[in-house]
């Protein structure tokens, strides 16, 4: 066993309008659960997991973020240290979509390239309600140079996905062969602005 | 079985389905919980008050449920106990027209306040132009069951000019799929939010049974028709779907929120306030400080007056600015106790980068909401309101001028709250006092001291350690806590 100290940790940070569903994709990553009881984000909240990959384990911290604009001035500090950024919107609010763009540049402002950005689609579900195709979403993120992929955090659809290709982007895994493959879509090996290897295994590939 | 005391769950039953909430605490005592007849016989027959009779009751054993709202009401300052029955009822009918008449200007400027409905998606955008999408109404229609179910693509593309059809926007709302799918259950109330059973594809952002929507900018046309929003406006309307957002979200898992009228009023409280207090507007966590008013007081102005009440001390920590969050000036109150009472402490988490406090954001904000069961909350804020009671609230509240000059002078002390005296005897309630909610923060962490110095070797870990006390505090406890703690903390802060 290796021992803790040797434990990678990184810090996620998920960003996003209120109500997109941030809470709902940490909750389902971590407990595999969705629970339509959930309270609104009070400021910052804080959860971790450890992932097991194939040839390595990493501790993923997770921050979760109050997503209504007057908490803006909280969240710099939060993205400072931050490796990831996960942005989400909801595919059923235009609004929240187009949001994503000020988030993104919040986090480049403090982050400059060094950091991995994912643009996150969530709600998929809402089947009929959907007001953001996924090629917009896709187009978007190409534009902004930052990952992409659609979830449902109710279905389940993606979540381990998600977080998977987030972590084969994570620095330090330039020699990690392959993760497991049944519930990948996307493996990204080097780097997150290099040409990924575009498996779309289920909808919502990656588009950096 | 007295002795144990009696729960009081039954009091605010939660959905069965809902297994997953802290569990409580709070038990009627009797001896100890201020009963129905003792707080009848602190009455004189005109009405006067002598509140020091029941200060100590709610100071050990909380309010019994059934009279929780109108002791509120003075605790909160709504009242002067001094008052007689007579000028108390003219307050509260003159509030109601007040509260009547703001609601009135809300509803002219939008017609969906007050219509038993609310939205959840934005209807205007930052210039005050109408948005393209359709507009999803949260809320049962009152003539849906006359209607047949609208033909769901339609629905969808937002193409329906209902709008102007039925004369008013509020009234052109259908039953939404979810009802048209029978999940939706009774009379279209929310009955399958929150529950994990009827996640339905079809049930809008999994909170709402009927979720309808009309031509948005058809409505918002017909309202800018009179001329540009004037950028007051602009604000409110752009807050009032945050507020619904949240409200969607708000204490789910109590059976009165499965009720759609409990869930428009607290829009609607939600939304006059954000009109009447245009520093504030709305932030995230109003909702969990308004909805128990809701809960407690039947009728939707008293309710919202009770709130308002609240806010005045509580509205501080919610004004944002582009570069803070009120709430950081109590936070560094908070360090500031800390550092006093356990320097090490302080010491710790300064040096994991904590020195902000941030991670007690919640507690503050929220007022332990969420460390706690929703009764156990409830009787946690009377003890807190009665600890910090000031007799001259009222006044200080309705004629600030002249009420501060009288502080202190006309009342015995048998009248204030026990927290309240230890700030008059000190004199540090001169200054602006600190509200004893800091001082029970500091008494969670200086509980949770060596747990933090021995384990926490990251802000996460902060986090972490503080999350676990949800549902495994003792609000009495904490209470007594934060009383030794403020003690302590005026001594030492003297020297």
């Amino acid at each position: 066993m290796a021992p803790v100290s040797a434990l990678a940790k990184y810090k996620l940070v998920f960003l996003g309008d209120q109500s997109v569903g941030k809470t709902s994709i940490i909750t389902r990553f971590m407990y595999d659960k969705f629970d339509t009881t959930y309270q609104a984000t009070i400021g910052i909240d804080f959860l971790s997991k450890t992932m097991y990959l194939e040839d390595r384990t990493v501790r993923l911290q997770l921050w979760d973020t109050a997503g209504q604009e007057r908490f803006r001035s909280l969240i710099p500090s939060y993205i400072r240290d931050s490796s990831v950024a996960v942005i989400v919107y909801d595919v059923a609010s235009r609004q929240s979509f187009l949001n994503t763009s000020k988030w993104i540049e919040e986090v480049r402002t403090e982050r400059g390239s060094d950091v991995i950005i994912v643009l996150v689609g969530n709600k998929t579900d809402l089947v009929d309600k959907r007001q953001v195709s996924i090629e917009e979403g896709e187009s978007k993120a190409r534009e902004m140079n930052v990952m992409f992929i659609e979830t449902s955090a109710k279905a389940g659809f993606n979540i381990k996905p998600l977080f998977r290709k987030i972590a084969a982007a994570l620095p330090g895994m330039e020699t990690l062969s392959s993760a497991k493959q049944e519930d990948m879509v996307d493996v990204n090996l080097k780097s997150s602005n290099t040409n990924a290897s575009q498996a779309q295994a289920q909808s919502g590939g990656c588009a950096c | 079985m007295w002795s144990s005391g009696e729960p009081a769950d039954s009091y605010y039953e939660v959905r069965q389905e809902c297994t997953d909430v802290p569990k409580t605490r709070f038990k009627i005592k009797p001896g100890k919980t201020l009963s129905v007849r003792k707080w009848q016989a602190a009455f004189t027959p005109e009405g006067h008050l002598d509140i020091s009779k029941t200060l100590g009751r709610i100071q050990r054993g909380g309010i019994h449920p059934s009279i929780r709202g109108e002791v509120w009401e003075f605790l909160l300052g709504c009242y002067d106990p001094k008052s007689t029955f007579e000028e108390r009822d003219e307050i509260r009918q003159r509030r109601r027209v007040e509260y009547a008449k703001w609601k009135e200007e809300c509803r002219e400027k939008f017609p969906i306040v007050g219509s038993g409905k609310f939205i959840t998606a934005p209807v205007i955008t930052e210039d005050g132009q109408p948005v393209q999408e359709p507009m999803y109404l949260v809320g049962a229609s009152n003539n849906a069951a006359a209607e047949p179910p609208k033909d769901m693509d339609a629905a969808e593309t937002g193409e329906t000019g209902e709008a102007g059809k039925e004369g008013e926007a509020g009234e052109a709302c259908k039953e939404g799929e979810a009802c048209k799918e029978g999940e939706a259950g009774e009379e279209g109330e929310a009955g399958e939010a929150g529950s994990p059973k009827v996640i339905g594809e079809t049930v809008a952002n999994g909170e709402t049974q009927s979720s309808i929507n009309i031509a948005s900018w058809q409505m918002m046309k017909e309202i800018i028709s009179h001329g540009p929003l004037d950028k007051k406006v602009i604000q409110w309307i752009l807050t009032l779907h945050q507020i619904g957002l949240d409200v969607i979200r708000t204490d789910r898992t109590l059976v009165f929120y499965e009720k759609q009228e409990n869930l428009s009023k607290l829009w609607d409280i939600l939304a006059v306030y954000a009109w009447i207090d245009t520093d504030v507007g709305y932030c995230q966590g109003m909702s969990d400080l308004c909805s128990p008013m809701i809960i407690l007081l039947d009728d939707e102005a008293d309710a919202f007056w009770c709130f308002e009440r609240l806010m005045r001390r509580l509205r501080g920590n919610f004004r944002c600015t582009e570069s803070s969050v009120g709430v950081e000036s109590q936070l560094s109150n908070l360090a500031a106790i800390t550092q006093v009472i356990d320097p090490k402490l302080h010491q710790h988490l300064e040096a994991l980068g904590g020195g902000d406090y941030l991670f007690a954001f919640r507690m503050l904000m929220v007022l332990f909401r969420r460390e706690f069961s929703f009764c156990d909350s409830l009787y946690l804020w009377e003890m807190m309101w009665a600890l910090e009671y000031d007799p001259d609230l009222f006044e200080l509240y309705e004629e600030p001028e002249t009420a501060e000059g009288s502080k202190g002078r006309t009342k015995s002390i048998r009248h204030y709250g026990k927290y309240e005296r230890e700030n008059m005897k000190s004199g540090s309630a001169a200054e602006a006092p600190l509200p004893i909610s800091v001082f029970l923060v500091a008494s969670v962490l200086k509980d949770k001291s060596a747990k933090l110095l021995q384990e926490a070797r990251g802000l996460d870990d902060v986090v972490k350690i503080l999350n676990d006390i949800t549902g495994n505090l003792d609000a009495k406890k904490a209470c007594t806590g934060a009383m030794k703690l403020h003690k302590k903390y005026l001594k030492k802060a003297k020297k």
